[in-house]
């Protein structure tokens, strides 16, 4: 039996295989192609397996993150609980810019006339203080007709106390709809949580892309079925786990982070075969870099993000990105003030070195100048950069205008790129509380092993760890996830009053729900696994923090050691705790893992030898020294050999440089290096 | 200066390092803190300083604090004395007069050091619900000195060597009415200043002081260069205008800062000379709150790209004249100080507006923001005897520009906070809240319309509370530009649209202290909308369609401020627009001569 896994980028189509039974992992890569990218999935997978073979496909896709980044989401209407259709119009009236007057805010998804107030009150306490108003809602139904509306989103205030309202709204609206059906999002159900603007930004944005995500995986199927592919489908999603086409079809807001959070799964798999739990991810490719911390072997989560200038609240992966990728411009301005991105030049024209009509020099440029890239070595399979070109657009940009060499630009313009993105690895690591000195760095994507070593260095990390296949890290993560449901409701209490019994009813009823879930995914009970955790925060804090609780039958004895949990936790954040009656419970959340198997990585020789480089080449280090340094082919590494360095490890889809410190090829293929 | 030695590239690298930990600051106020206005509303600033006391580095905080901030630092030198600082001292202080801006404005203090040297300052103020004083909230709007608006703290060290000083600890918690909250948030600044502090020392260990300092040295002097090379494409004039406020809240008179911003070269002298004078009440403006709104205008008329450090104040000269709303003597009441920010703010943008526009780079501009913070609090006691407070201070709309409408609903530009949430609001206090929504035709007319502001009626559900109330706006509503309208004045009422509504501050507008409230009694806020910027007359029709579609504009001031006449079906009639465009140009209309009835 094989597995596939397939990342659908925005150039390439990454697929990679693994055969149950031998562990051999496969990748293969296709041109992504457009509008339909189904074509293009077939043709990798074809070249990496024979597709009877297959059980299940992993499909990672940025088809809701691009609708959403180009707003070609569904005609969507809003209802709302009167007096507060502004809500989503309003959001928190801060800006990002402070001296920018002119900053241009994102105009809401739904427009004003497709804001429909309907008379209903829950209160605080989920008490219903006015009642529905079911006319109303008859009435708003018939404008929706008439408007040509293809989805809406219901979002009343305090439903996560009480969903009665949403639920007979949405009850009326189907009725009176009934080719909307499937396309109500209620906010009860897509967000059961408190902060109106945050839960009325994520219901809106479920809705505009449901139809969207709907149609197209119902298109998918039909179209493998066509080609006799009868596999079992799997979606990533935005917190790491897979989850069947249907509930991401429901709620594809589960998928808008499905592409990175692939690279981070895949790093999370490799450090737990190579003993690591602390890790720092960072995916760096042609316009910009995703990093992430992993604690404990688990990927760090968060609760909220922001996507095209819209809040959107779900649990994801805790990803930050930054602009910083290859394909990143450096400028200077007219006075002397240098920067590196985050305009980038991306594909098209793309770096100087393309040749394809860009002027103006790259990242990808200045390690070329460097000798970090072969110029006699395809770029991402398909370009022979042209050195003169990139060292042109360098000299011309950078170096004349601060008075230096093509070469000391270069430099100039890889030590910038480390510092941006040091300085995101800082955030998801210093600004999390935790020492970055204890943490490994795996860095991959295309450009992201170029430019590790140093970053590690930079922040006095002691180990890199370089996937197998940096370049298809996301599809091998996608290979290596668990599926996953993420639950939550809430339940406010003080801790010390809280009634444990409250507390496992709360439970029980989410645990069934998850048991429901990992059923229709076809996972068998025994590889399910539920675990929970409570949100707490300290007496009038308004952002929580997460504990594991110790048993999904909680008694006295359990709450105690979460509220020590939560002072442990609070102290190492943020350096102070404080006592017991002030720690208050506000939701409950409940995980439910579907095990899937995972691919075995690496062979079973193991060499003891140095490894030989297929030539030499001058480089240029970032303190300017330059030094012959070897090459190698990634292909002849066998485990058990060591590198030397400086040195140049040359792949399809990765280009690593080691700078310095000891390296060694991992059993698994990886290659670990130790700076001194 | 020496700056030829450290290369760009170091440069920026440490800056950016330098700007990562500001924010990072603000990070650790808005998780560690427990009181709404920190974590939900992020009223509060960071800044990291030099040993010479430039602020070098800051985030997304509130243009109004950031300028002031040096003051704190230089204030808490002179008071507490240069060499009587200790590593791991903290200085707390909130007196206007010694580095402070309003009393409910508490600001820390952190020397850094490093090898037993001074090498920075880590700064941060944040605003707190309650500070003592006469009413809660400690906005009094009937305030006649400085005493009755709350405790006055000068620079004093509350942290001594690591160890908070109980003893000041108490002092200060003893006269406030939310001990609990502000022992923790107090802890909540230090722990900010403690994250600057480990940034830079960990910047000097990795790069050495020397380079560091001339970093933000370089730094500095390049944001200077900048802001001087914008101010040098303005041609050389005396540029003057005025904007006033409502009143004292003692006597119902506007009063008025008059400003000429005089151009020479590539630096600009601000002369607030004929400025009103002083008023009783507690509408004054500290120095240090007059400089903020200087110094922010300027940052934003010139390039809002140029990194914000203390080089950007250089090329602006200030003359403040003693005695005056923008620079009062002791013991003035301030507490409603960052209302005259919005008005110095608003009246310094209005005689930038007179620089000629015909330039390769002209004046950033827009017309009126709603140049108030609109500050009201609804306190009492719950059903469970627990006091409350709340602090709101809505967004309002902003001006109109050329090419652009003013933005809707959005804070003033002298802050930059958040709004608070219905849920959380309602979770916590004894309130619900009835609608929350844009204000119809609050944006002032204009071939540029101004932003819309915002409605926010409350219910109290409590037995009994009160209301108190320090905003402008209801009677000087923000100014239109170059033909454009003033926005709608903002207004204040209880129980509207019942049959017992009435204002609630009938004898200032905006201005009242402890209005008795009942249970279900219902305290509507209505903030002023942006000016409008250039003639309605000259709006696309198309777009008067679209404001009228979604509401923002109704068919009456479609019809008389902009001469746009829609059919049935809410469809551009042209022919009459046409008509009615000649008509209104030929001369004023029955209207007010600002073209709408208030």
């Amino acid at each position: 039996m094989t597995r596939a896994a397939v990342d659908i980028g925005g150039t390439f189509t990454d697929v990679v295989t693994v055969d149950e039974s031998t562990g051999r992992l496969i990748q293969a890569k296709s041109l992504t192609t457009y509008p339909d990218p189904t074509p293009g999935f077939l043709a990798a997978l074809a070249k990496a397996t024979d597709r009877t073979a297959l059980q299940t496909v992993g499909y990672g896709t940025t088809l809701a993150t691009n609708a959403v980044l180009t707003k070609s989401g569904a005609r969507t209407a809003l209802l709302t609980t009167e007096g507060f259709r502004d809500v989503l119009e309003i959001r928190r009236t801060h800006r990002s810019t402070l001296f920018d007057i002119y900053e241009k805010i994102p105009e809401p998804i739904v427009p004003r006339p497709l804001r429909f107030e309907i008379p209903e009150r829950t209160a605080a306490d989920g008490s219903q203080v006015r009642t529905l108003d079911e006319q109303a809602v008859r009435a708003a139904a018939a404008h929706i007709r008439r408007a040509g509306v293809e989805s809406v989103a219901v979002c009343y205030l305090f439903s996560f106390m009480n969903p009665d309202h949403e639920l007979r709204t949405r009850r009326i609206l189907r009725e009176e709809l009934p080719a909307l059906s499937d396309d109500i999002t209620i906010s009860s159900e897509a967000l059961p949580l408190h902060r109106e603007y945050e839960r009325t930004s994520t219901t809106v944005m479920n809705a505009y892309l449901t139809p969207l995500v709907r149609k197209y995986f119902r298109r998918l199927r039909a179209e493998l079925q066509e080609s006799k592919l009868f596999a079992w489908l799997q979606m990533m999603q935005s917190n790491g786990g897979l989850v069947r086409p249907e509930r991401a079809a429901a709620f594809p807001i589960l998928t808008l982070l499905s592409g990175p959070a692939g690279g981070v799964m895949a790093s999370a798999y490799l450090g737990k075969l190579l003993g690591e739990t602390r890790l720092l991810t960072l995916d760096m490719g042609g316009t910009s870099c995703d990093v992430a911390g992993i604690t404990d072997g688990e990927p760090d989560t968060r609760l909220d993000f922001e996507i095209g200038g819209y809040a959107v609240s779900y649990p994801t992966l805790d990803i930050h990105t930054v602009g910083a990728g290859g394909g990143s411009i450096a400028r200077v301005d007219d006075f002397g003030r240098i920067s590196v991105g985050p305009g980038s030049a991306g594909s098209d024209p793309g770096p100087a070195c393309y040749g394809r009509g860009g002027e103006l020099p790259t990242v990808t440029d200045a390690n070329l100048v460097l000798g970090v890239y072969d110029p006699e070595f395809q770029l991402g399979g398909e370009i022979y950069p042209d050195i003169d070109l990139a060292a042109r657009a360098i000299e011309r940009h950078v170096g004349r205008p601060l008075g230096l060499s093509a070469t000391e630009a270069a430099v100039g313009i890889v030590r910038l790129v480390n510092a941006n993105m040091m300085h995101a690895l800082r955030t998801v690591s210093i600004e999390r509380g935790r020492d970055p000195r204890d943490f490994s760095l795996v860095p991959f994507g295309g450009a992201g092993p170029t430019h590790g070593v140093h970053i590690a260095e930079e922040l006095a990390l002691r180990r890199v760890i370089i996937p197998p296949i940096p370049g298809c890290n996301s599809a091998l993560g996608i290979l290596s996830s668990d599926v996953r449901h993420d639950l939550v409701s809430t339940l406010r209490s003080q801790m010390t009053r809280l009634d444990p019994a409250d507390l496992r009813e709360s439970l029980s009823a989410m645990a069934e729900e998850a048991q429901r879930e990992l059923e229709r995914d076809g996972i068998s009970p025994r590889g399910r696994t539920l675990r929970a955790g409570l949100d707490m925060r300290y007496a009038g804090q308004a952002y929580e923090i997460n504990v594991p609780l110790a048993s999904l039958r909680p008694d006295a004895a359990v709450l105690s050691q979460a509220i020590g949990d939560f002072h442990l936790a609070h102290k190492t954040r943020y350096g102070h705790a404080l006592g017991d009656e002030l720690v208050d419970l506000v939701n409950v959340r409940l995980t439910g893992l579907g095990a899937t198997p995972k691919p075995l990585l690496g062979g079973a020789s193991l060499a003891s030898d140095e490894a030989e480089p297929r030539s030499w080449r001058k480089v240029v280090s970032v303190g300017g020294e330059a030094s012959a340094a070897p090459i190698y082919r990634r292909a002849d590494l066998l485990p058990g050999q060591t590198l030397a360095t400086p040195s140049v490890i040359q792949q399809l889809d990765s280009t690593t440089y080691l700078p310095f410190g000891e390296a060694r090829v991992h059993a698994t293929g990886a290659i670990v290096v130790d700076l001194p | 200066m020496n700056s030829a030695q450290v290369d760009p590239v170091t440069v920026e690298v440490v800056t950016s390092g330098l700007a990562a930990g500001a924010r990072e600051m603000g990070i650790t106020m808005r998780q560690t803190s427990s009181s709404t206005i920190f974590n939900e509303g992020n009223d509060y600033s960071c800044g990291i300083f030099n040993a010479r006391t430039e602020l070098v580095s800051h985030g997304e905080f509130l243009p109004i604090h950031l300028g002031s901030l040096p003051y704190s630092v230089r204030y808490s030198i002179e008071e507490v004395g240069v060499d009587r600082f200790r590593p791991g001292d903290s200085i707390i202080l909130n007196d206007p007069f010694r580095g402070g801006s309003h009393l409910p404005d508490v600001t820390m203090v952190t020397p850094i050091f490093y090898q037993g040297q001074l090498i920075g300052w880590g700064a941060n103020r944040a605003h707190h619900l309650d500070v003592g004083g006469t009413v809660p909230g400690s906005f009094y709007a009937q305030a006649r000195e400085n005493y009755q608006e709350g405790l006055r703290i000068p620079p004093v060290k509350l942290i001594k060597e690591g160890e908070i000083d109980e003893e000041i600890m108490n002092m200060i918690l003893a006269n406030v009415r939310l001990p609990a909250n502000m022992r923790s948030d107090l802890l909540s600044q230090v722990s900010a200043n403690l994250t600057a502090r480990r940034r830079l020392i960990e910047l000097v260990e990795r790069y050495g002081l020397p380079t560091v300092e001339q970093c933000m040295a370089i730094e500095m002097d390049n944001s200077e260069r900048r802001i001087r090379a914008a101010i040098a494409g303005w041609p050389d004039g005396d540029y003057h205008a005025e904007d006033s406020m409502d009143n004292d809240g003692i006597t119902d008179v506007p009063r008025t800062v008059r400003v000429t911003v005089k151009v020479r070269g590539d630096g600009v002298v601000v002369d607030f000379t004929g400025t009103d004078s002083q008023v009783e009440g507690p509408l004054n403006s500290v120095l240090g709150y007059t400089a903020s709104g200087v110094y922010m205008t300027i940052q934003a008329a010139t390039d809002p790209t140029i990194p914000p450090n203390g080089g950007c104040y250089r090329p602006v000269e200030i003359i403040a004249p003693e005695g005056t709303i923008v620079n009062p003597r002791f013991p003035a009441a301030c507490t409603g100080g960052n209302e005259i920010v919005s008005v110095i703010h608003n009246a310094v943008y209005r005689a930038l507006g007179e620089i000629p526009r015909d330039i390769p780079h002209p004046v950033r501009l827009m017309a009126a923001d709603q140049g108030s913070s609109n500050n009201l609090f609804l306190s009492g006691f719950g059903e469970d005897g627990e006091r409350f407070v709340l602090y709101e201070y809505p967004e309002g709309g902003w001006g109109g520009a050329e090419g652009r409408d003013g933005q809707s609903a959005i804070y003033s530009i002298v802050g930059n906070t958040w709004n608070l949430p219905v849920e959380a609001i309602e979770m916590k206090y004894p309130l619900r809240i009835d609608r929350y929504e844009l204000r119809q035709d609050s944006g002032g007319p204009g071939k540029w319309r101004g932003g819309l502001s915002v409605r926010r009626d409350y219910r109290l559900l409590a037995p009994s509370g009160e209301l108190s109330i320090l905003g402008n706006r209801v009677r000087v509503p923000p100014y239109g530009l170059f033909g454009g309208h003033h926005g709608a004045p903002a207004r204040y009422r209880l129980d509207p649209g019942t049959p017992d509504e009435r204002l609630a501050a009938p004898e200032f507008g905006a201005k009242k202290s402890m209005v008795p409230l009942k249970r279900h009694q219902v305290v509507g806020q209505e903030t002023a909308g942006g000016g409008g910027y250039g003639d309605p007359l000259e709006r696309d029709p198309k777009a008067v369609v679209r404001d009228v579609e979604y509401g923002y504009v109704s068919r009456r001031s479609a019809w008389e401020d902009y001469g746009v006449v829609l059919d049935d079906q809410g469809l551009l009639d042209r022919e009459a627009t046409t008509a009615r465009r000649q008509t209104l140009e030929a001369g004023p209309d029955e209207g007010t001569p600002h073209g709408r009835p208030i």
